[in-house]
C-alpha cells in the first residue's frame, strides 16, 4: 500500500495505491471513486477493506480524495463538480500508469457513480454501488437529514439552527458552495458519457428513493448484472448516520465479481 | 520418575548447547540418521567376544557419558540423567554357517538396519553392540552410539582403553574400574564462562559479514530425494606423496600446522568460486578447554563447530595469510566454546540463514594406528555419520594427506565435488611451489582446464573477409538477382536493382549536398521501404547512420543529436517536426530530395572499408545520458555473414522486420536478408503494437523468419496467434524462458535464442533451443572468443557464475566521445594476441560441461525491459533533476520471467513537496516510455550502508501488502497467550499473529521451550515437528490448525507431511546449533 500526492504541486490530490500480491497474468486495476459529505465518511472503511481484499488477489486498486475532500488539498467550499470530474481523470490515469493496465475498471458509490458517470472516459467495467442519479433527490435527502440532526434531542441538548454563509451552505458538518449544491441539484446522468463494455449495479437492500431514476437509466444500459447484498443501514436514516457501512457478505460479492472478471 | 528408576540415578544436570541441538534434531525427525554414529571393522585372528564384552562392560561402569539419558519431555529444559547401573546391549549373530558371499551382505544389511532404527534418547546406554562371526577367526563388530555422548577424540580414546582391557581380561588379570572425570564438570565449566566477553569477539570476527558463503555450482539432477541415505555421499582423494610432503614441509616452514594450510586453501577456493574477498565456512574444534583440568582425558561431547571468517586482500603474499589463518584459530580457542546458536545470533546474518555452508573438518588422527590388540588384527574398518551441513571437507592427516569430501546430492553432483577437490589440491600445490607468490597469483584451474576453455571452447576462426562489407555482400546479390524481391513495405515491393540504384542515386545526392565520408547522419524515418533506401545510401556515401526512434521524446532526441555533432539528418513529413530548430540540416525523404536534384544513379565511388563506421546506435547511460556505441564495417560483416551459417539464412527465406531502427537487432532484420538474396518484409508500426494485427501480418504474408523480442513473442501468444509451422524464429533482447519458449516450439518450426551487447554487435553467441533442454544463450559466433572470468580477469571452472568477456570480429570501436567509458568496458585480452580487445558484458554466466554458456544474471544496475537496455542511473539521474528531490534511486523487481517492473524511490528536499504525477511529467518530457518508473514511493530517508552507498535490500518493495500480513496483532485468547509466550522466550514485544517465529528472532533451541510453554499454559499438545512446519512458524496458522485438528501431530504422519518436514529442519535456521 503506497500513499502519495498526486496531480499538480499547487493542488496536490491524496491518494492510496494497493499492489497485488499476486502479480503475472490476469492482473487487474481497478479506481475507487468514493462518494462525498458524510456518506464518504461512513464507507471509508468499507473501501479500505475492499482495497485490501482485491490487491490481495490479482487486483491492482488505486484510491483517492476528491478536492477539497479527504487527505487532499483544498475546502470542500472551494470544489466544484468539474474539479471532481478532472480528479477522476487523473486518478484514472494514476491508475494506469501505476499498473500498466490500460483498460480499467471503476467501482464508484453514491454520488461518485455520477460523478464518474460524467466524466468521458472508456472503461473495462463500471460498478456502480447505490448510486445517486437524482441530484435533486440526493440534496433534499442529505438536507433533510441535516434539520433532523438539528432538532435531534439525542445529539443536542438544544435546538440548533441551520448555519447559512454567503455562498455556501453547511449540512452534515460539510460546506457546500451554493454552486456546488446547485450542480449537485442538477445531476442528472440520463447520458452517460462514461462508456464501459460492461456495467454492474450493486444494490444494497435499501439504497433511497432514487429507484425509478436509476431504473430509467440503467434501463438504457446494455450489459448489466446486478450484484445485491443486505444493508446494515439505509443512506437516509438518521440513526444511520454516524455507523460505519461495512457490509462484508456484499463487499465479498464484489470482491469476487472483480476478480474473476 | 518411579522410586526404582530414581534409585539409579547418578546425576542430573543440562545439556551443552551443542548437545542440545542434537537433541533438536534427533527428536524433531527421530528416523533421520543425523548424529548417529556407526563404527564398523573386522576381527581376524584369535579373537574372543565374551573379553571384549567384558571389557565394554568395565567401560560402561567407567564412563559416566556412556550411562547417561536425555530427559526432556515434561521440563522446561531438557537435562541428562547419569544412571547408576545400565545393562550393555549386546548381540551376537552367527553366521558362519552361511556362505561367504552371504556374510557380507547380511552383515550390510544389519548395519543398515540398525540405522534405522535410531536411538530412544530417554533410554540408556545411546549405544548398542553386534558381533557376528563369519568364522572361528573372522568376526565383525558394529558399534552404533548417539554423537550425543561422544566425540571423535572420546571414542578414540575409549577404544584405545578397551582394547588394553581386553588384553587383561584375556590374560586373567585384574582391571581396575575408577570412575573416570565426569563429564559434569565440563558443563559446570560451561556455566561459568563470561558470556560477555565471548559476544564481544565474536560480534569483532563476524562485523561486516551479512551472508553466508553459498557456492553455486551447476547441478544438472539434483536430488529431492528425503531420505539423507540417499542425498548424502562422499568421494575421498589421496593427495600425492609429492602434495603431502611439500604440504608438511610448508607447515614447518612457517611453524603452523597443516590444518592452517589446508583452510587457507578452502577459503581461497570458496573466495574463487563466489568471486569474493570476505568469506565464511565453519569449523569443528576440540572444545576441550585448556583451564579445565583433566579434559584432555574426559568422555563427552566437547567438539563445537564454529566459523571461520576471513577477508581476503589479493596482494597479500601466501605465507602472512596462512599465517593469518593460524593465528585466528589461536584467537577462537579461548570463545571455541560459544554455542553456534549464540555466535550466529552476535552476528549481522539473519536467523532465518545459516551462519556458513560448509565445514572443514580436521579428523583427529590417533599417535598410533590402531591395528590390533592380542593378536586380533583389525581390518576394514569403516564409519558412518550423516552431518547436515551439505557439504564438509574431512582431512585425515597421515603420511598421505586424505581428503574426504561429504556432500549433499540436492546441491552438487560428482563432477562438482570432484572439481572441487582438484581446484583445492591446485590451489595449495601452488602455495606449497612459491608461498611468497601473492594470493591473486595462486592458481585455481588445472593446465587442461584453462587450454579447453581459453582456446578449445573459443575454436571459432573462419576466414571471413573483414573488407568485405555488407553493403558489398548486398551490391553482390543485387547484381546476381536484380529482379528478386529485396524489400516488402505493405504493398509495394521492391527489386533489389531498384533498391541499388535508388540507394546509389542518394549516396550521390548525399555527397554532392557536402555530407562528408565518414560522417554521421541522423536518421528519424517512419518505417517505409524509403527507409531502406536512406540507409543504404548513408553507407554507400561512406557515411554512418544514427537511429533516432521516432517515440523517444523530443529532448532525447535532441541530445543524442548534440551529442554526437550530427550535422544531417534524414526524415520525412512523419518525423520531422521532432528534429526541427537545430543547427544540423534537414533531407525530408517526402519531399523526394533525390529525384528532385537528379542526382545521379551511377555507383557512388566511395570506398568503405572495414574499418570505417557503419552505424552508431545510443544506448542507456548509467551516469544519466545515453551513449553511442560506434560499429565499424567490418564488424557488422562478420556478423551478418557468422548469421548466415547459424541460425542460417538463404534466398528463399523472407523475413518480417519487427524491430524499430534505434534498436541494434533490426541490423540483422534489415540487412541480413539483402546480403543473401532473401527478402525482408517491413511491418509498419501500427502492426508492432498490436497482437492481434501483428498476428494477422505473420498469416497474411509468406514469411519464414520472424526475429523478436521476448516480450513481443509473448505478444503475440496472448492475441491467440496460432504459430506457424514453417517459421524460424529468432529470440533475443532479454531472458528466454522456459515456459515460452515451450509455447513457442510447439507451434513453430525452429527456435533460436540470441544472446549479444550492442558493444560486440547485436548478437555473439547463439543457441537452437529444444523441448528437453535446459535454455542457454549458446556458443559464441564465428570469430568471436568468450571468457567466464572473476573480478580480476581470472578464468573461473565450469559449473561457477563469473562475468561474460567477449573477445573477436565483434567488438566495436567502443563509445562515441567517451574515452574513459571505453577504456573501462573495453580492455586488453589477456588471453589472446590475435583478438586483443575484449569487452566486459556485466552479466553473470556459467559455463556448461559442454562449453555452452547459461546466462543467470546481471551484476550491475541494468535491466532490460521488453528487450530496452536500460541503465538505472540514466533515470535516478533525470529524477534528481527536479529540484524537490535530493536523492533518487530506481529499483527493478522481477514479477515473472519477462516482467520486470520499475519503482523509483525519492527523498525531498527539506521543506519540499512534490506530487508523483509532476514527477511523471518531467520523465515523460526526457525519457522513453520504457524507461519511466511505474511505481513512486517517497522515503524519508534513502538507507545508506555504512559506505555511503545506497543500501538497495533495505528499500521497501511496493509490492508487498503490507495491510494483510505482518504486525496484525494476535486477536482469540489462544493467539494471545501464544504471543505472550513468543514475547517473554524471544525477547521482543508486540509480535503480530502472521510474525514468523524464526524471522523475530526464535530459533530451534527456543522452540523446545515455547513448546512446552504453549503446552503447559494452554493445553494445546503441540509437537515439537509442528513448530517446524513452514505453514505452522505463525501464530495464526497455528491455531487455525489446533482448531481443524487437535490430533494433528498423528495426521501429519498419515499424510506423509514427515518429509516435507526434514526439508524444513534442512532449511537454514534450523541447523545452527
Amino acid at each position: 500500500m503506497n500513499p502519495y500526492y498526486f496531480s499538480s504541486s499547487e493542488t496536490p490530490l491524496y491518494g492510496v495505491y494497493h499492489s497485488p500480491a499476486q502479480m503475472g497474468a490476469n492482473e487487474k486495476a481497478i479506481l475507487l471513486c468514493p462518494p462525498v459529505g458524510q456518506d464518504y465518511i461512513r464507507t471509508h472503511r468499507a473501501m479500505k477493506f475492499l482495497a485490501d481484499q482485491l490487491s490481495a488477489g490479482s487486483c491492482h486498486v488505486f484510491r483517492f480524495d476528491y478536492f477539497g475532500t479527504g487527505d487532499s488539498s483544498g475546502d470542500m467550499q472551494d470544489a466544484d463538480i468539474t474539479v471532481w470530474q478532472n480528479n477522476i481523470r487523473e486518478a484514472a490515469t494514476e491508475l494506469i500508469d501505476n499498473s500498466g493496465i490500460t483498460e480499467i475498471d471503476i467501482l464508484a458509490v453514491r454520488f461518485g457513480a455520477a460523478l464518474a458517470a460524467s466524466v468521458d472516459i472508456s472503461v473495462k467495467r463500471f460498478f456502480m454501488w447505490d448510486p445517486v442519479f437524482d441530484g435533486r433527490q440526493y440534496v433534499e435527502e442529505i438536507e433533510k437529514l441535516h434539520t433532523d440532526m438539528l432538532h435531534d434531542n439525542d445529539r443536542f441538548s438544544t435546538q440548533q439552527t441551520h448555519d447559512k454563509n454567503d455562498g455556501h451552505v453547511e449540512l452534515l458538518g460539510y460546506m457546500y458552495s451554493n454552486n456546488l449544491i446547485d450542480a449537485i441539484r442538477n445531476t442528472c446522468p440520463e447520458n452517460m458519457t462514461l462508456t464501459a463494455r460492461q456495467y454492474y449495479l450493486v444494490d444494497s437492500a435499501d439504497s433511497g428513493s432514487d429507484q425509478l431514476m436509476r431504473h430509467s437509466i440503467l434501463n438504457g444500459i446494455n450489459k448489466l448484472e446486478t450484484i445485491n447484498g443486505d444493508m446494515p443501514a439505509s443512506w437516509s436514516e438518521l440513526q444511520n448516520l454516524e455507523i460505519a457501512y461495512l457490509p462484508f457478505r456484499l463487499i465479498n460479492q464484489v470482491k469476487e465479481v472483480i476478480l474473476q472478471g | 520418575m518411579s522410586s526404582k528408576k530414581s534409585d539409579n540415578v547418578e546425576a542430573i544436570y543440562p545439556l551443552s548447547p551443542l548437545q542440545e541441538g542434537m537433541l533438536y534434531h534427533s527428536i524433531s525427525d527421530p528416523s533421520s540418521a543425523v548424529y548417529l554414529e556407526q563404527y564398523i571393522c573386522h576381527f581376524r585372528g584369535p579373537f574372543r567376544p565374551e573379553c571384549l564384552k567384558a571389557a565394554w562392560e568395565n567401560a560402561l561402569q567407567r564412563h559416566d557419558v556412556l550411562r547417561t539419558l536425555v530427559m526432556w519431555k515434561r521440563k522446561d529444559k531438557p537435562l541428562q540423567v547419569v544412571r547408576k547401573t545400565v545393562s550393555l546391549p549386546w548381540t551376537e549373530i552367527d553366521l558362519s554357517d552361511r556362505p561367504n558371499a552371504d556374510q557380507q551382505a547380511e552383515f550390510n544389511n544389519l548395519i543398515e538396519a540398525d540405522r534405522q532404527k535410531g536411538f530412544e534418547l530417554t533410554t540408556a546406554p545411546l549405544m548398542r553392540f553386534s558381533v557376528v562371526k563369519f568364522s572361528d577367526q573372522h568376526y565383525g563388530f558394529l558399534l552404533s552410539f548417539h554423537h550425543l555422548i561422544l566425540d571423535g577424540w572420546s571414542s578414540a580414546m575409549l577404544y584405545k582403553e578397551v582394547y588394553s582391557d581386553y588384553e587383561k581380561i584375556l590374560n586373567g588379570e585384574t582391571v581396575q574400574i575408577e570412575k573416570s572425570q565426569p563429564y559434569k564438570r565440563y558443563i559446570s565449566w560451561l556455566q561459568a564462562q563470561d558470556k560477555e566477553k565471548a559476544r564481544e569477539f565474536w560480534t569483532q570476527q563476524l562485523s561486516g559479514l551479512q551472508a553466508a558463503t553459498q557456492l553455486d555450482i551447476y547441478n544438472p539432477q539434483p536430488v529431492t530425494s528425503s531420505n539423507e541415505n540417499e542425498r548424502f555421499t562422499k568421494i575421498e582423494e589421496l593427495l600425492s606423496p609429492e602434495l603431502s610432503d611439500n604440504l608438511y614441509a610448508l607447515s614447518r616452514k612457517l611453524n603452523i600446522t597443516v590444518n592452517s594450510i589446508i583452510q587457507a586453501g578452502w577459503s581461497i577456493l570458496l573466495a574463487r568460486y563466489t568471486s569474493s574477498n570476505d568469506v565464511v565456512f565453519g569449523t569443528v574444534v576440540s572444545g576441550r578447554p585448556v583451564d579445565l583440568p583433566g579434559s584432555q582425558e574426559m568422555l563427552g561431547l566437547f567438539i563445537n563447530t564454529v566459523p571461520v571468517r576471513t577477508q581476503i586482500t589479493e596482494s597479500s603474499p601466501v605465507a602472512s595469510y596462512i599465517k593469518d589463518i593460524h593465528q585466528q584459530q589461536l584467537d577462537i580457542r579461548d570463545y571455541e566454546y560459544s554455542p553456534l546458536v549464540d555466535i550466529h545470533g552476535w552476528s549481522e546474518v539473519p536467523r532465518t540463514q545459516n551462519l556458513f555452508e560448509n565445514l572443514v573438518v580436521f579428523e583427529y588422527a590417533s599417535d598410533e594406528e590402531e591395528q590390533g590388540f592380542a593378536d586380533v588384527a583389525i581390518t576394514d574398518e569403516d564409519s558412518f555419520e550423516l552431518t547436515n551441513f551439505p557439504l564438509v571437507l574431512g582431512v585425515c592427516p597421515s603420511k598421505q594427506l586424505l581428503f574426504r569430501l561429504y556432500y549433499d546430492l540436492a546441491l552438487y553432483d560428482h563432477h562438482a565435488a570432484k572439481q572441487l577437490i582438484t581446484h583445492l589440491q591446485t590451489i595449495l600445490a601452488s602455495f606449497a611451489e612459491n608461498p611468497d607468490q601473492i594470493l591473486s597469483d595462486v592458481t585455481l584451474l588445472t593446465e587442461t582446464e584453462m587450454n579447453t576453455q581459453i582456446v578449445g571452447w573459443n575454436e571459432t576462426r573462419q576466414s571471413f573477409d573483414e573488407q568485405n562489407t555488407f553493403v558489398a555482400l548486398f551490391e553482390a546479390q543485387a547484381k546476381r538477382q536484380p529482379e528478386k524481391t529485396a524489400v516488402i513495405f505493405n504493398d509495394e515491393k521492391i527489386s533489389y536493382q531498384t533498391l541499388s540504384a535508388e540507394s546509389d542515386r542518394f549516396a550521390n545526392y548525399l555527397s554532392e549536398t557536402g555530407v562528408e565520408k565518414g560522417s554521421l547522419v541522423g536518421v528519424c524515418l517512419a518505417r517505409s521501404s524509403s527507409m531502406m533506401v536512406a540507409l543504404l545510401g548513408i553507407l554507400k556515401a561512406g557515411c554512418a547512420y544514427l537511429p533516432l526512434d521516432p517515440d523517444y521524446p523530443a529532448e532525447r532526441i535532441h541530445y543524442i543529436l548534440d551529442d554526437a555533432n550530427v550535422t544531417t539528418v534524414v526524415t520525412d513529413d512523419e518525423s520531422a517536426n521532432l528534429v526541427q530548430g537545430k543547427s544540423f540540416s534537414l533531407i525530408n525523404l517526402s519531399e523526394n530530395p533525390a529525384q528532385n536534384n537528379e542526382a545521379s544513379y551511377e555507383p557512388n565511388d566511395r570506398a568503405i572499408g572495414g574499418d570505417d563506421i557503419a552505424y552508431v546506435i545510443y544506448t542507456s547511460g548509467s551516469t544519466g545520458k545515453p551513449k553511442g556505441v560506434v560499429v565499424p564495417h567490418r564488424s557488422v560483416a562478420n556478423f551478418i555473414q557468422a548469421m548466415a551459417q547459424t541460425p542460417g539464412i538463404s534466398e528463399s527465406d523472407t523475413l518480417l522486420a519487427v524491430t524499430t531502427l534505434s534498436f541494434d537487432i533490426s541490423v540483422l532484420e534489415l540487412f541480413l536478408p539483402l546480403c543473401f538474396g532473401a527478402t525482408v518484409d517491413i511491418a509498419s508500426r501500427e502492426t508492432l503494437t498490436d497482437g492481434i494485427k501483428l498476428s494477422q501480418r505473420i498469416e497474411a504474408s509468406n514469411i519464414t523468419i520472424m526475429q523478436a523480442t521476448p516480450a513481443t513473442w509473448r505478444l503475440l501468444l496472448s492475441s491467440q496467434w496460432p504459430g506457424k509451422r514453417d517459421l524460424k524464429v529468432l529470440c533475443g533482447g532479454e531472458a528466454l524462458s522456459k515456459e515460452l519458449a515451450d509455447a513457442l516450439l510447439s507451434n513453430i518450426g525452429e527456435l533460436w535464442n540470441m544472446y549479444g551487447p550492442t558493444e560486440t554487435t547485436v548478437w555473439s553467441l547463439t543457441e537452437k533451443i529444444s523441448a528437453d533442454k535446459d535454455i542457454l544463450i549458446g556458443k559464441p559466433i564465428a570469430n568471436t572468443s568468450l571468457y567466464v572470468l572473476d573480478p580480476l580477469h581470472r578464468p573461473l571452472p565450469v559449473g561457477v557464475p563469473g562475468e561474460l568477456y567477449i573477445a573477436g570480429a565483434g567488438v566495436t570501436k567502443g563509445y562515441l566521445d567517451r574515452d574513459t567509458l571505453t577504456k573501462e568496458r573495453f580492455i586488453d585480452n589477456p588471453f589472446s594476441d590475435s583478438h586483443a580487445i575484449m569487452y566486459r558484458t556485466g552479466d553473470l554466466v556459467r559455463y556448461r560441461t559442454d562449453g555452452s554458456i547459461e546466462y543467470l544474471n546481471r551484476l550491475d544496475n541494468q535491466v532490460k525491459i521488453r528487450g530496452y537496455r536500460i541503465e538505472l542511473g540514466e533515470i535516478e539521474s533525470r529524477l534528481m533533476e527536479i529540484d524537490e528531490i535530493r536523492l533518487a534511486v530506481v529499483s527493478a523487481f522481477r514479477i515473472s520471467a519477462e516482467d520486470v517492473r520499475l519503482v523509483g524511490y525519492y527523498q525531498l528536499q527539506d521543506g519540499t513537496s512534490l506530487t508523483v504525477t509532476v514527477i511523471r511529467n518531467h520523465l515523460k518530457k526526457v525519457l522513453p516510455a520504457y524507461m519511466i518508473p511505474q511505481n513512486f514511493m517517497e522515503i524519508k530517508k534513502i538507507p545508506l550502508t555504512p559506505n555511503g552507498k545506497v543500501d538497495r535490500k533495505k528499500l521497501p518493495s511496493p509490492f508487498s501488502n503490507v495491510s494483510l500480513s505482518n504486525s496484525e496483532p494476535p486477536e482469540t485468547a489462544m493467539e494471545k497467550k501464544i504471543a505472550a509466550i513468543w514475547q517473554e522466550l524471544i525477547g521482543i514485544q508486540n509480535v503480530g499473529r502472521h510474525d514468523n517465529f524464526f524471522e523475530l528472532g526464535g530459533h530451534s533451541l527456543l522452540s523446545m521451550q515455547t513448546i512446552i510453554r504453549i503446552r503447559d499454559e494452554t493445553g494445546y499438545q503441540l509437537d515439537l515437528r509442528t513448530i517446524a512446519m513452514e505453514d505452522l512458524q505463525t501464530i495464526a496458522h497455528l491455531c487455525e490448525v489446533h482448531n481443524e485438528n487437535p490430533d494433528q501431530a498423528q495426521d501429519m504422519e498419515q499424510k506423509g507431511l514427515m518429509n516435507r518436514l526434514k526439508q524444513v529442519f534442512m532449511k537454514p535456521g534450523s541447523r545452527n546449533l
